[in-house]
């Protein structure tokens, strides 16, 4: 039985694109700003496992935009509860740089999704990775350029993508997918750190 | 004169193959993509490209008849890597018995109990090695939309509506034969005549004359039920679920196949015209190499933090065998596993302490007078052909070893054994082959000593024993271990019998008259499924049959 507490699993991918307001913000790069406070939720990053079956199975990275980092593992993990570690001004930039340098503020997943499944139907050869982690990641910034576009207040993006790291590998010219992939593995790192302070 | 490689060539072709793919980058739907089923690859890209009738083959199938040996290696260096050479032992023991259990759920077996919040590595591993062989899930699971309980409808593709449909039914039990799917297409394959996937089927034939995928379902049945532990109940088969059921919880362990799973993979092993007793037949041995980055591995499984927060399967494949869109081949496969977020249980033995029958099947046999011996003991005089079985049962994780005490009086006949050693894993052995003909001028030279050599001569077998060393040219290492000195034109049969090259031609050369069957082992696995090779002519099918079907390579 499947108790999977984020209602995106059933589909590969899905983008919702939102909208809100942020003060005190703080231009990183030119495209974009995000709120420099530790109340603020800059990057919000969690992956389910498909195979895991658990009340408690995503672990959750959830970035402030002081810096501050808090972990969720879950309840049956090696390590689990609730933990806290943070980033540098300049670690956060770079990551939430990777992030909207590679537009996946952009991202559409229905052009990816049918690039993708032209580019198969002309292959022999296919790839498939069963039990694959659903990847979801969340940007909110202050402010945002998009490419070609005027800047706005208040952006967020949130993408839910099954078997990043394997399908980036297939589409590595895919600039969202890189960043998307890239990211995650900051966020990996993270979540691998030895040097976390658990929280009460 | 014919050269026998170290690495199956096969396998190195496919390797080679692979290499071009991946410099190739050739792509694999994902995004929007929804691809598993009783097999994988039934479900495409779009609905367009399902393919209800897909089958999906371990690596190195060829569409041809083959004794196929998948194996699963443990990558150096990788975490956990002396815990995991137990459980992936047992796993390729599990797999190569391919004997579905009734009850394969538990918390653990004797004093190896999966702690309560535990995930127990041998389990999920399983599942994980059960895709790398091809076997999709028996349920919707996550890759289907469905969240929650319905995740356990059975593995369907979408109808013409364009959406999965779920309905449980007058018995409420998702997953079940009442399930109201509107007109989701089933690719779960059901065993005909029960739609029962999770008790013991007996004794029949897995092929598609048993297991259907878009058959008729048994009368008041309105979909195929799939083995999942709340269906197999309430068909009374209680603590049973397949193993290929998405979903592991903690503090459980699921160490053998269940029916389904068994089926499913025999049914793959009646080959492309999916149906047993026929040439493209293949039988499926999963061996563990432990841990190692030899070429001749086929799964490779790691801990592996940044492929996974839990456990997957990634494979590369082809769509299509011989031309046949319907049946898919793995060419790669690698199995990972999450370290930080999961807390482990490593079993330390195989668990089951129950004793199982050693046996198999006498063909060719005319005379009496044949004894048969395993492990040099239990004592078995066979007089004709069929089915036999030793008197005395072996401890499971014992090994077995069937060979010939007495040839038949006279050598009127000779006896080889085949598939004759191994491992009890779980089940009974029921693969020993005993195959009898009549030798040309045969005779038996036993007691062969280092200081009584013996001079050959056409036709002979040698019955040899330690130290034996004959007079000339290529060295050859037994099973066992001796070293031996060949003369040309010897081959090795079994590890103890050495036969000679009578036939006066090649393996590698077409010939108008059939190969004696002792001329080599070979010859041997060709003619049981090509027999046309020893009763008629050694033709140029047959000089390629020693590629495809022994992988020895001709110079």
């Amino acid at each position: 039985m499947k108790n999977d507490v984020w209602l995106f699993a059933g589909k590969m991918l899905i983008v919702g694109l939102l909208f809100s307001h942020f003060s005190a913000a703080v231009w990183a790069e030119s495209k974009f700003s995000y709120a420099k406070d530790n109340e603020a939720v800059v990057v919000r990053y969690s992956r389910t496992p498909g195979e895991l079956e658990a009340l408690d199975s995503s672990t959750i990275v959830t970035v402030y935009g002081g810096g501050r980092v808090v972990i969720h593992y879950p309840e049956f993990g090696a390590r689990k509860g609730d933990y806290e570690t943070s980033l540098s001004t300049s670690e956060l930039d770079e990551l939430v740089a990777t992030l909207v340098d590679n537009d996946v503020m952009e991202f559409d997943p229905q052009t990816v999704g049918k690039r993708a499944a032209s580019t198969r139907q002309t292959q022999n050869l296919k790839f498939y990775t069963a039990d694959a982690d659903v990847s979801r990641i969340e940007i909110n910034l202050a402010q945002y350029t998009p490419p070609g576009g005027a800047t706005r207040d208040g952006a967020e993006k949130a993408v839910s993508i099954s078997g990043l790291q394997s399908m980036y590998r297939q589409f590595p010219s895919d600039a969202a997918l890189r960043g998307l992939a890239t990211a995650e593995r900051q966020l990996i790192k993270l979540i691998g750190s030895d040097k976390l302070t658990p929280l009460r | 004169m014919m050269k026998f490689e170290g690495e199956n060539p096969v396998r190195k072709l496919q390797k080679l193959v692979v290499k071009v793919g991946i410099i190739g980058l050739l792509i694999q739907g994902t995004v929007s993509v929804s691809l598993a089923g009783s097999f994988i690859g039934s479900l495409g890209s779009s609905s367009s490209l399902n393919n209800q009738d897909f089958i999906m083959h371990p690596t190195g199938y060829a569409g041809s008849g083959a004794s196929l040996t998948v194996n699963l290696c443990i990558v150096p260096g990788t975490t956990n890597a002396a815990s995991m050479v137990v459980p992936v032992a047992n796993i390729a023991a599990r797999m190569t018995a391919q004997a579905g259990k009734t009850g394969n759920l538990s918390t653990g077996d004797g004093g190896d109990t999966v702690p309560i919040s535990s995930w127990d590595f041998e389990s999920v591993a399983l599942h994980e090695v059960g895709h790398c062989l091809g076997l999709g899930h028996v349920n919707a699971a996550t890759e289907s939309g469905f969240s929650g309980d319905d995740q356990d409808y059975t593995k369907a593709a979408v109808g013409a509506d364009a959406v999965l449909n779920a309905g449980a039914g007058s018995d409420t039990i998702t997953g079940s034969r009442d399930d109201v799917r509107g007109d989701d297409v089933s690719v779960h394959w059901f065993r005909q005549g029960s739609n029962d996937p999770c008790a013991d089927p007996g004794t029949i034939t897995f092929d598609s004359t048993t297991y259907s995928v878009d058959g008729a379902l048994p009368s008041g049945h309105d979909f195929a039920a799939n083995a999942d532990k709340t269906v197999c109940n309430a068909l009374g088969s209680s603590n049973t679920e397949a193993i290929m059921q998405q979903g592991s919880p903690s503090g459980q362990a699921q160490r053998f196949l269940g029916h389904d799973d068994e089926a499913m993979l025999r049914l793959a092993m009646s080959g492309v015209d999916e149906s047993q007793g026929t040439a493209d037949d293949y039988s499926l041995s999963v061996n563990s190499l432990g841990i190692s980055d030899s070429a001749d591995c086929d799964i490779n499984l790691s801990f592996n933090d940044a492929e996974t927060g839990f456990a997957i399967c990634h494979i590369s494949y082809f769509t299509s065998t011989n031309g046949n869109a319907d049946h898919g081949r793995i060419v790669t496969a690698n199995a990972y596993f999450n370290t930080t977020a999961v807390t482990w249980f490593f079993n330390s033995s195989s668990g089951d302490t129950n004793s199982y029958a050693v046996g198999g099947t006498v063909s060719g046999l005319t005379t009496t007078g044949l004894v048969l011996q395993n492990n040099l003991g239990d004592d078995l005089e066979i007089n004709s052909i069929g089915v036999f079985e030793f008197t005395t049962p072996l401890a499971n994780g014992s090994t077995y070893a069937v060979t010939v005490k007495t040839q038949p009086p006279d050598m009127s006949q000779v006896c080889v054994v085949s598939n004759g050693s191994g491992t009890l894993a779980g089940a009974d052995v029921t693969n020993v082959s005993v195959f009898c003909t009549e030798p040309c001028n045969a005779r038996v030279v036993s007691g062969v000593t280092e200081d009584s050599p013996v001079t050959h001569e056409a036709c002979e077998v040698l019955v040899v024993g330690p130290g034996f060393v004959a007079e000339d040219t290529a060295e050859v290492i037994l099973s066992s271990g001796w070293v031996i000195e060949m003369v040309p034109g010897f081959q090795v049969d079994q590890g103890a019998i050495l036969s000679a090259n009578v036939c006066g031609q090649s393996l590698c050369e077409e010939s108008a008259t059939p190969m004696p069957l002792q001329c080599h082992s070979c010859v041997f696995d060709i003619c049981t499924v090509d027999a046309y090779c020893c009763t008629t002519e050694f033709d140029d099918q047959c000089v390629e049959e020693v590629f495809s079907i022994c992988g020895l390579v001709c110079e």
